[in-house]
């Protein structure tokens, strides 16, 4: 787990670091700074500069660059502590930011998890226990298009739809002003904003998972306890909900490690299109505005978490099937 | 039950098994078989050909046309335009006659103007010219026509915002799509191929090596990581190319690692081995052909998470660099200009991401399907 920190660190800070172009000359040149201070003369410029770089840690205070290496330990070391400097947009610490974005993008990838597993559970089970009927042909064709719809084209269809028609908010989380409302009208307000975000995120799980779900039904009904289920006499239903699909889900919890990536990945669009501000808009943003702070935080965030994703469905392999043990 | 009674697949199996079928002829016939992967198929070929065909489908200039007793080619130089051509390679051509974009004969007058007046009979006699089916450039922009929908002044799929027919941009748009799927996927599987056998083969600390770069690549989220990079490289086909190829590697390294690390116990590689065969030519001319099909599979679903990715970076304004033509370019306008109902820019374009993505999904469960042992004769 250090290491794979470690690796994540070093990627980020190669990534912005060896990316073409000065991030601070750049900015003052073309970015929101540029204005105001000292914009006339070349060497007030070339102060103002050399000033933010010795702020970044990319100087000594003398002004003589610091080598890569000591750059990036002194960016780890902060980065450890939480610190990831200021936007260079607003001058905002980047770690409040990002305490604003996270809860809203965790919020949104959490509850389309629950969906797609609450929705491709029973429909994977459905399509086992009728497996090659007309039944199962439709539901995996129609997941299997579902699938083959990009985010970005629902997203707009929908928004071009009902949100154009006004039968659903498309812009935010909550209307302006909503803290004004009572609390259960606030809550449908919030209600309306969220539905058609999480269903851009959540649709195109259904098929995987659901297949998921089916392979792993298919073989475990095959198997010996399944038939010894049976032939004790047991109701279906039985078999089926408390003997093989038990068995099956083993694998399924598994691929939540998969699917944290993705819907992080996924938050960009979907968060651009809807204007959420999550951790998907804000990194959408600072990439637009090349806030290198802002962009290195967002990137290490998101690997950490996937990282840490990726531990808890290790860990939950070992609580569902006592077989396996944690080494 | 005598043997003769047994069911048909046995015995065809039997049979095959007897005169010595290929593999690879095995899973061709289980495509074949498969109508659903042979659709699939179809459709890319037919995308495939809409690609190859684009300049001479979709174009402002005529594909042949005679002119004062000359006959001319002027779509042809449009192949340098749309297809993703290298600039060493594009600029050399360029001062081919044929590939050229220089034609003095018409005196600076557009070849819409001329074939126009061809029509009308006011050319010289003798002069002919054959327009392409759609008759706009992909980067026809025109300011009078901005926004036209479906059948409005002879655009068939109606106009963007610059004006440019949509048609054509969809026509040309297939380039992009298909020349980014294909060329990254290639790129990743190398890449991935390269890694996951070396360290298949060897293990030790090779092997950890790349396990821990793997771990380490698979936390970053894929997407967010592409448009990052991206953003801060100069807008061009071949930087996409290569960085969904150089990021989305480590499922195809892991892959075939672990089919590696079945193959080296075999007896076939013991034998290799112990008759003095360099390891590289163990890994890549014994064991690769022979670990190679599950890495082909997912290359299939690959080519359709390239485009995914690359119409979705186009849509956000990462993609290529305008004016060239690409889907998801087209789409963002839709969301662009939610107000005017654009429809036509959402659902000509949506449709034909969602055809492609369809077709090498299908594909790619045919050649799974085919490839499934569990599965065959059934």
């Amino acid at each position: 787990m250090i290491p794979t920190l470690l690796g994540i660190t070093v990627v980020t800070f190669a990534i912005i670091r060896l990316a073409p172009g000065d991030p601070v000359e750049l900015n003052i040149t073309t970015g929101p700074t540029a204005s105001g201070e000292g914009g006339g003369s070349d060497k007030a410029r070339a102060d103002i500069v050399r000033k933010a770089k010795i702020e970044l840690g990319l100087l000594d205070r003398e002004g003589k660059p610091i080598p890569l290496w000591k750059q990036y330990g002194t960016w780890v070391a902060r980065t450890v502590t939480l610190d990831f400097g200021r936007s260079f947009k607003d001058q905002r610490r980047v770690v409040e930011k990002i305490a604003e974005a996270l809860p809203v993008t965790m919020m949104l990838s959490l509850t389309s998890i629950l969906i797609a597993y609450l929705v491709a559970v029973p429909i994977g089970v459905f399509s086992a226990v009728r497996r090659n009927t007309a039944d199962d042909h439709v539901v995996s064709t129609i997941l299997f298009l579902l699938w083959s719809v990009p985010s970005f084209l629902a997203g707009t269809l929908l928004i071009l739809t009902l949100g154009r028609q006004g039968i659903l908010p498309f812009v935010g989380l909550h209307s302006p002003q909503s803290e004004r409302l009572g609390y259960l009208p606030y809550l449908w307000d919030h209600a309306a904003h969220v539905v058609m975000p999480l269903a851009c995120l959540t649709y195109a799980s259904f098929a995987a998972l659901s297949r998921f779900v089916r392979t792993g039904m298919l073989e475990n009904l095959r198997l010996d306890y399944v038939r010894t289920a049976r032939s004790k006499g047991l109701p279906e239903r039985d078999v089926v909900l408390r003997h093989a699909l038990r068995n099956s889900l083993i694998p399924v919890v598994t691929i939540m490690g998969n699917i944290l990536p993705q819907l992080i990945g996924g938050s960009v669009i979907i968060e651009s299109i809807f204007t959420v501000n999550g951790m998907g808009y804000l990194g959408f943003q600072s990439i637009l505005s090349r806030d290198y702070p802002v962009i290195m935080a967002i990137t290490t965030f998101a690997a950490v978490l996937t990282m840490l994703g990726i531990l808890v469905s290790d860990v939950l392999y070992c609580v569902v099937d006592p077989r396996i043990s944690l080494q | 039950m005598s043997p003769s009674a047994a069911p048909a697949g046995t015995a065809s199996a039997t049979a095959e098994s007897v005169k010595g079928v290929s593999y690879w002829t095995i899973v061709r016939r289980q495509i074949r078989k498969d109508r659903l992967a042979m659709t699939g198929l179809g459709i890319i070929l037919f995308l495939a050909l809409v690609a190859l065909l684009a300049p001479l489908l979709a174009n402002d200039r005529p594909v042949v046309m005679k002119y004062r007793g000359k006959v001319l080619f002027p779509a042809f130089t449009t192949y340098l335009d749309s297809f993703p051509v290298p600039r060493f390679v594009a600029d050399p051509l360029r001062k081919v006659r044929f590939l050229s974009d220089y034609y003095p004969e018409l005196g600076g007058r557009r070849f819409k103007e001329v074939v126009a007046d061809i029509e009308a009979g006011r050319g010289s006699p003798g002069d002919w010219a054959v327009m392409p089916r759609v008759a706009y450039g992909f980067a026809e922009i025109n300011p009078l026509q901005i926004k036209r929908r479906p059948g409005e002044d002879g655009h068939v799929l109606g106009t963007d915002d610059t004006g440019a027919d949509v048609l054509s941009r969809m026509i040309h748009g297939t380039i992009i799509s298909l020349s980014v799927g294909i060329v990254a996927v290639g790129i990743y599987v190398v890449i991935g191929v390269v890694l996951g056998s070396i360290a298949g083969y060897f293990g030790g600390w090779i092997d950890m090596g790349t396990m821990r770069l793997i771990e380490i690549m698979i936390c970053f989220p894929t997407f967010f990581l592409i448009i990052t990079v991206i953003a801060f490289l100069p807008r061009s086909i071949y930087n996409i190319m290569i960085v969904i190829g150089i990021t989305s590697w480590p499922g195809v390294a892991r892959l075939i690692r672990g089919e590696m690390l079945k193959a080296k116990t075999l007896d076939y590689v013991m034998a290799s081995r112990a008759l003095g065969v360099p390891a590289v030519r163990t890994i890549f001319r014994e064991m690769l052909p022979n670990t190679v099909a599950p890495v082909l599979v997912s290359a299939t679903f690959g080519v359709a998470g390239a485009i995914l990715i690359e119409t979705s970076l186009s849509f956000l304004g990462f993609g290529v660099a305008p004016p060239t033509a690409s889907w998801g370019e087209i789409v963002s306008q839709g969301r662009t200009y939610v107000t005017e109902g654009l429809y036509h820019l959402v659902i000509w374009p949506g449709l034909a991401i969602c055809l492609t993505l369809i077709a090498f999904n299908l594909a790619g469960q045919g050649l799974r399907d085919a490839m499934d042992p569990r599965l065959r004769d059934t």
